[in-house]
C-alpha cells in the first residue's frame, strides 16, 4: 500500500470519527430539546431557535474534519 | 480537484445578483407587500370585530324579542282569564236575573190567577145571590123582594 | 397516504429503476474501470456545459457565464418575476398565489426576525433577511431540478454570502454600539488586561470563524447532499446494472430529504446572520 493511499484511509477514519463526535452532541441536543419541550411546550419556539443554532456550531466542526478529510483524499 | 479553488469572478457574480435582488425586493416589492399585510390584517381584525358587534346586537334583539314575547304571552293569558271571568260574572247575573225575572212572572201570574179566581168568585156570590133571590121570588110567588132583602140575600152567599 | 397512491408511487420507482437499468446496462458493460469520481464532481462542479436532456448534444454557454453564474441570474429572475408579478398593491382578497408568496416573507419575520431583532428593529432588517432567505432557499431547490446545479453547493458563492454577513456584522455593530464600544464591547469586564486582549482577540477571530462556518456548512451541506443522490445512482456504474433496484428507491428518498434540507440551510443560514448581526450590535448582557 502506498503512502497517500494509507493517507487517504487515514483522512476518511478522522472524517469518521469527527462526524461521530458530531452526531454525539446534536443526539444530546435533540434529546434535551425534546425534554425541554415537553416539560414547557409554550417555550417552543424559542427552544427550537437555540436547538437549531447550537446543532449548526456542532455541525460546523463536524464539517471542518470532513472538509479536511475531502482535502485529503482528493489531493 | 478544483473543489476548493476561488473563483473571484463567481463572489462578484454572488454579490452583484444578491444586491440586485435585494435592490429590487427592497424598493419595489416589500412597500406593497406589507402594506398589504398590514391592511389585510387591520381589515380582518375589524371585520372581526364588526360581527362580534353584529352578533351582540343580535343576540339583544334576539333577549329584546323574548322578552317581549313572553310580555305579550303573559298579557294575552291575563286578558283571557279575565274575558273568562267576566264571562262566568255575567252569565251568572244573567242567570240570576232571568231566575228572578221567571219568579216574578210566576208570582205575578199567580197573583192574576188568585185575583181573577176572586173576581170569579165574587161574580159567582153575585150571581148565586142573585139566582137565589130570583129563586125564592118565584117561590113565594111575585113577590117583590126588596132591595134591602136582596143586600141581605147577597151577605148570606157570601157566608156560604 | 391512501394505499392506492403508495401503490402508483411505488410503480413508478420501479419502472424507472428498470429504465435507468436498461440505459445503463450498456454503457457500463462497455467501459471497463469507469470514472466514478469524476462522473459524480462533474455533476457537481461548475462548468461551462449545459446538458438539457440526455443524449442529446449538450450546449456550450458562452465564455464567461458559467453554470453556476447561470444559476444565480436564473434564481434573481425567478424571485424578482414571481413576486413582482403576483404581488398587487392594495391587494386585500389574496388568491392562493399571493399567499404562498406572503407565507414566505411571513415565515422569515415571524420565525426569524422578529423574536431575535425585535419588532422595531426588525422592520429595518427584514427585507435583507427575507432576500437572503428566498436567493438561498432557490439556489438550493433550483440544483434539484435535472440539468440544472446548484450555486450553493461552490464554497465561492457561500463565502460571498458569508463576506456579505460578515460586513454587515461590522457595520450593525459600530453603527449600534459605536467604534470604540463596539471592541470594548468584546472585552471581558472584571479581567485582567493581559488576559482581556487576549480574550478580546479570540472574540475577534470567533466572528470571522463564524461567519466562516456558516459558509462552510451551506456548502458542505448542498454539495454532500447533491452527490448523495449521485452516489447512489452511480453504484449502478459500479457494482452492477440491476443494483438499480435498490439504488433508485435510495436516491428518491435521499432526493426528497434533499428538499427539506435546502430549505432548512436555508433558514439555518438566515437564523444564525441574524443572530450574529444582533449579537455584535447589542450590549453584552442584554
Amino acid at each position: 500500500m502506498d503512502l497517500s493511499m494509507m493517507a487517504r484511509a487515514i483522512a476518511v477514519i478522522g472524517a469518521g470519527i469527527g462526524i461521530a463526535g458530531g452526531s454525539i452532541g446534536i443526539g444530546i441536543i435533540g434529546a434535551k430539546a425534546l425534554d425541554a419541550i415537553a416539560r414547557q411546550p409554550s417555550e417552543k419556539k424559542d427552544i427550537r431557535t437555540n436547538m437549531i443554532l447550537m446543532a449548526a456550531l456542532i455541525e460546523g466542526l463536524a464539517f471542518f474534519g470532513a472538509i479536511i478529510a475531502l482535502l485529503v483524499v482528493f489531493k | 480537484m478544483d473543489l476548493f479553488t476561488l473563483d473571484p469572478g463567481l463572489v462578484i457574480w454572488t454579490w452583484i445578483s444578491f444586491g440586485i435582488l435585494f435592490f429590487i425586493l427592497w424598493k419595489f416589492v416589500f412597500p406593497p407587500l406589507m402594506e398589504n399585510l398590514k391592511n389585510r390584517e387591520k381589515t380582518i381584525a375589524k371585520s372581526i370585530d364588526d360581527a362580534a358587534a353584529i352578533e351582540r346586537r343580535l343576540e339583544e334583539i334576539e333577549a329584546e324579542r323574548g322578552e317581549l314575547l313572553k310580555k305579550t304571552n303573559s298579557e294575552a293569558d291575563e286578558m283571557l282569564l279575565q274575558t273568562r271571568s267576566d264571562a262566568e260574572e255575567l252569565k251568572k247575573r244573567l242567570l240570576e236575573k232571568a231566575e228572578k225575572e221567571a219568579e216574578e212572572v210566576l208570582v205575578q201570574a199567580r197573583r192574576k190567577a188568585e185575583a181573577e179566581r176572586e173576581a170569579l168568585l165574587r161574580a159567582l156570590q153575585d150571581d148565586l145571590a142573585d139566582f137565589v133571590c130570583d129563586a125564592s121570588e118565584k117561590v113565594i110567588g111575585s113577590v117583590f123582594i126588596t132591595e134591602k132583602e136582596r143586600e141581605f140575600t147577597r151577605e148570606l152567599v157570601k157566608e156560604l | 397516504m391512501n394505499l392506492k397512491r403508495l401503490y402508483l408511487l411505488f410503480l413508478i420507482v420501479i419502472l424507472s429503476s428498470l429504465t435507468v437499468s436498461a440505459v445503463f446496462s450498456e454503457e457500463a458493460s462497455t467501459s471497463e474501470s469507469p470514472d466514478v469520481s469524476g462522473t459524480l464532481f462533474e455533476h457537481v462542479l461548475d462548468g461551462n456545459t449545459l446538458e438539457l436532456f440526455p443524449f442529446v448534444p449538450e450546449i456550450t454557454l458562452p465564455h464567461g457565464i458559467t453554470m453556476h453564474r447561470l444559476m444565480l441570474v436564473l434564481s434573481v429572475l425567478l424571485i424578482t418575476g414571481f413576486y413582482s408579478a403576483w404581488i398587487k398593491r392594495g391587494d386585500l382578497k389574496p388568491k392562493t398565489r399571493t399567499i404562498l408568496l406572503e407565507s414566505l416573507v411571513i415565515f422569515v419575520r415571524d420565525d426569524i426576525v422578529y423574536p431575535i431583532m425585535g419588532e422595531e428593529r426588525g422592520a429595518k432588517w427584514l427585507p435583507f433577511f427575507t432576500t437572503m432567505f428566498l436567493f438561498l432557499s432557490v439556489l438550493n431547490l433550483l440544483g434539484l431540478i435535472p440539468a440544472l446545479k446548484t450555486a450553493t453547493g461552490n464554497i465561492n458563492v457561500t463565502t460571498a454570502m458569508a463576506i456579505v454577513v460578515l460586513l454587515l456584522t461590522f457595520i450593525a455593530g459600530f453603527k449600534g454600539l459605536g467604534f470604540v464600544h463596539f471592541f470594548k464591547n468584546l472585552f471581558p469586564e472584571g479581567t485582567p488586561l493581559g488576559i482581556g486582549i487576549f480574550v478580546m482577540l479570540l472574540e475577534l477571530l470567533s466572528l470571522f470563524t463564524k461567519s466562516m462556518v456558516l459558509s462552510l456548512r451551506l456548502f458542505a451541506n448542498m454539495f454532500a447532499g447533491h452527490l448523495a443522490i449521485l452516489s447512489f445512482l452511480v453504484l449502478i456504474f459500479v457494482i452492477t446494472p440491476f443494483f438499480g433496484f435498490i439504488s433508485v428507491p435510495f436516491s428518491v428518498f435521499t432526493y426528497t430529504l434533499e428538499v427539506l434540507v435546502g430549505l432548512l440551510q436555508a433558514f439555518v443560514f438566515t437564523l444564525l446572520s441574524c443572530i450574529f448581526i444582533m449579537m455584535a450590535s447589542t450590549p453584552e448582557g442584554e
